[in-house]
């Protein structure tokens, strides 16, 4: 059990004024069992008329709008969380948060094609252990909990190994198979990766974007849904998703998690800058 | 009727003129036509009447139940009556849709619902239009120019009244209005259909709006007129859901209203249809709309769908492939008369090629019986001829499932052909039904 305290910053300039301006920010702790959050503010500006509401997927949105001409936006997220050791311990109950189907298929950049399936089960991922043990959406025993996650973090552990870290080699609509394919990308392409190979083999999957300690962007992982819970594995750094790691948004892939939406009227150029922290508070 | 043939020429000028056409979309180019206009009217009797409309609105509102079971508690997949990956995996299931509940619990408000006729009497419904069936304008339209040209006509037939459509129209929208204005929200006026969009706000004394026209702010929509902003409840949308909301849905949108979305979840306004309803008007769920009448209703299907097989079902697969030439498969991933093929009329080779494809990709295909359905008289200079003919009848879901007594005909370009969508070229009919 940690707690820890996030504060990120990000403040966009325009080269001239915008107008009809509307967001929609994912920004705030994702309410999964295992966080509990002690407090949070989100501040929009300058004058932006925001509410807070929640959507399909369960990820805490700050909607709203700046309809006068202005030339920069920015928004703080501050807060402070706890967050247990491991965010769902195996066959843990009252673990089932936001289990949806749309889960289990492939979404359009986190889809496995024949190359990735090879591959992986050459890599020995072959994922018997769900067979073997069956119904994955229920508690089950410890034993057999446990194998089915060795499997799952040997994934991880594979798609780690395998791709290069290299931001710039991919961008945001860069699909899983295409970052397969160049060998590189970034946490958000090792997550979609690691997600399509699940889905391909039944077992739910779904992308986390979120904060983690001693990480200076927001990070993206992924989630398995195993014996009634969801487990993390970050396979760019190679570890359990542990209480260092705070969830912002989840959904199918990437597309459903960004940050920040938005749309304005303005012919303009932006520039945008970002400041983020996230440390432990030690007690 | 005679009489009113004789105007033919006339009304299809006057159609012209108020922009009665189509798009339609050809080897990647985008093209507009004129929507010709058969003065030989359909006729159905009341009694035919009767027994279709109580089908009709079965019909719809078990869709409707459908649509809220599959973006809420998805009973009818947990009891096996629909497999999970024909909604979920569906690209008309939209994720931002799940556990929305849309004002008053209705899903799809307009649904046309396209049926066909067959030569021994019995209806058949090939297909249900849940997202944005247009159409309801050219019966609308030319009834009334049939009525300046020929009034004897009406007068001598016991014809119902379809002016109350925009009536209907309006009631729907009111029923579900969150506070504020009613208004038709369209792409714009290079859209095929924006004649309609405005000739439906006029009948239903609603307020034409483009993107433009319309914001959002602390979670409300509101239209920008004149003397001040006005706070907007109910949205009769003719744009598309991915292009409804850039900041949800397709971000390139540019004919959108950003952020409709967040003021539709907070129960703001009214979408009308809802978003996400493309899950139950699928190829592939199809097969299912009889089944969901008896699950949702607990009673039997007043109508009939043209005899369908899912190759994904093992017992419709080796019928399929054994019956391969006498069938009309559909792709599923294909809308609009595209997709459609007439297994027996491919040559050999191409209709090897399609065997392999259903067999290799089951749940993309649907295979389906020929339904010889009735001709009807089309007037030509020439003399008349007999083309094929479907009909699309308009339900409208207000404060209960109402059929609007008129509906579209639409018949086919060429002898025999039996593809009927405007965007195949064909053109369309008054629909007569008979008072009782």
């Amino acid at each position: 059990m940690k707690t820890l305290e996030y504060r990120f910053t990000t403040t966009v300039e325009f080269s001239g004024p915008v107008r009809e301006h509307v967001f929609v920010l994912r920004c705030l702790p994702y309410r999964q069992p295992g966080i509990s959050v002690i407090s949070e503010h989100v501040e929009v500006g300058p004058d932006a008329i925001s509410s807070r509401q929640r959507d399909s997927l369960g990820n805490e949105l700050v909607v709203g709008s700046i309809r006068k001409p202005h030339d920069r936006i920015s928004y703080v997220s501050e807060g402070v969380v706890r967050v247990g050791a491991t965010i769902a311990q195996p066959g843990s109950q009252g673990a089932q948060d936001c289990f949806h189907p749309l889960y289990k298929y492939p979404s359009e950049l986190a889809r496995a094609n024949e190359t990735m399936l090879e591959w992986a089960h050459g890599a020995g991922c072959t994922f018997e252990e769900f067979l073997e043990f069956g119904d994955s959406s229920q508690p089950n025993t410890t034993d057999e909990t446990n194998a089915k996650l060795l499997t799952f973090e040997r994934l991880g552990t594979t798609v780690h190994h395998f791709m290069a870290y290299e931001p710039g080699a991919t961008s945001v609509s860069t699909t899983a198979a295409e970052a397969f394919d160049a060998r590189s990308g970034v946490c958000q392409d090792f997550a979609h990766i690691m997600i399509a190979i699940l889905r391909a083999h039944g077992i739910p999957a779904r992308y986390v974007s979120g904060l983690a300690v001693g990480q200076g962007t927001t990070h993206a992982w992924a989630q398995a849904f195993i014996d009634g819970a969801w487990h993390g594995y970050d396979p760019t750094r190679d570890t359990r998703v542990d209480d260092t790691y705070l969830p912002l948004a989840v959904g199918r892939d990437w597309s459903d998690c960004p940050i920040e939406r938005g749309s304005f009227w303005g012919l303009v150029d932006q520039t945008q800058t970002v400041f983020m922290t996230m440390s432990e508070r030690l007690e | 009727m005679q009489d009113l043939i004789a105007h033919t020429a006339r009304i299809n000028d006057q159609l012209a003129r108020y922009g009665v056409k189509f798009g339609i979309y050809k080897n990647g180019t985008f093209n507009e036509r004129l929507f010709p206009f058969d003065a030989i009217a359909r006729v159905i009797s009341a009694d035919e009447w009767e027994t279709l409309s109580r089908g009709l609105a079965q019909r719809v509102d078990a869709l409707n139940a459908f649509l809220a079971d599959v973006y809420g508690p998805r009973r009818i997949i947990a009891d096996g009556v629909v497999p999970e990956d024909f909604t979920i995996s569906s690209p008309g299931f939209l994720a931002p849709c799940v556990g929305i509940t849309p004002p008053k619990g209705i899903y799809s408000h307009i649904s046309g619902i396209d049926l066909v006729q067959s030569r021994d009497g019995t209806w058949y419904v090939l297909e249900d239009n849940l997202r944005i069936p247009s159409g309801a304008s050219d019966p609308l339209i030319s009834r009334d120019i049939c009525r300046r040209c020929s009034p004897e006509t009406f007068r001598r037939n016991n014809v119902m009244e379809n002016r109350t459509y925009g009536s209907m129209l309006k009631e729907v929208m009111d029923n579900v209005n969150c506070g504020g204005i009613n208004v038709i929200f369209t792409p714009g006026r290079y859209n095929a259909a924006y004649f309609e969009h405005s000739y439906l706000a006029e009948q239903a004394n609603a307020v034409l709006a483009e993107a433009n026209d319309l914001y959002v702010e602390d979670e409300r929509v509101y239209y920008k007129s004149f003397d001040g902003d006005q706070r907007v409840g109910a949205i009769y949308r003719r744009v598309s859901d991915e292009y409804m909301d850039p900041t949800c849905f397709l971000p390139e949108s540019v004919i959108g209203i950003p952020n409709l979305m967040t003021a539709y979840r907070a129960g703001n306004v009214a979408i009308i249809n809802a978003p996400g309803n493309g899950v139950a008007d699928d190829k592939g769920i199809y097969y299912f709309v009889p089944r969901m009448v008896t699950y949702y209703l607990d009673q039997e299907p007043i109508l009939q769908n043209a005899p369908t097989y899912l190759p994904m079902f093992e017992e419709d697969m080796s019928y399929v492939m054994d019956n391969f030439e006498s069938l009309v498969i559909k792709d599923t991933a294909e809308a609009g008369g595209y997709g459609v093929v007439f297994a027996g009329t491919l040559p050999a080779e191409a209709r090897e090629d399609l065997r392999r494809k259903v067999a290799g990709n089951p749940r993309r295909w649907i295979a389906q019986e020929i339904i010889d359905f009735c001709e009807l008289p089309v007037h030509l200079p020439e003399g008349d001829v007999l083309r094929k003919a479907d009909l699309r009848a308009f339900v409208l879901t207000g404060r209960e499932t109402r059929v609007w007594p008129s509906g579209l005909t639409r018949y086919s370009r060429e002898e025999g052909n039996a593809i009927v969508n405007s965007s195949q070229g064909g053109g369309f009919k008054d629909t007569w039904i008979l008072k009782s």
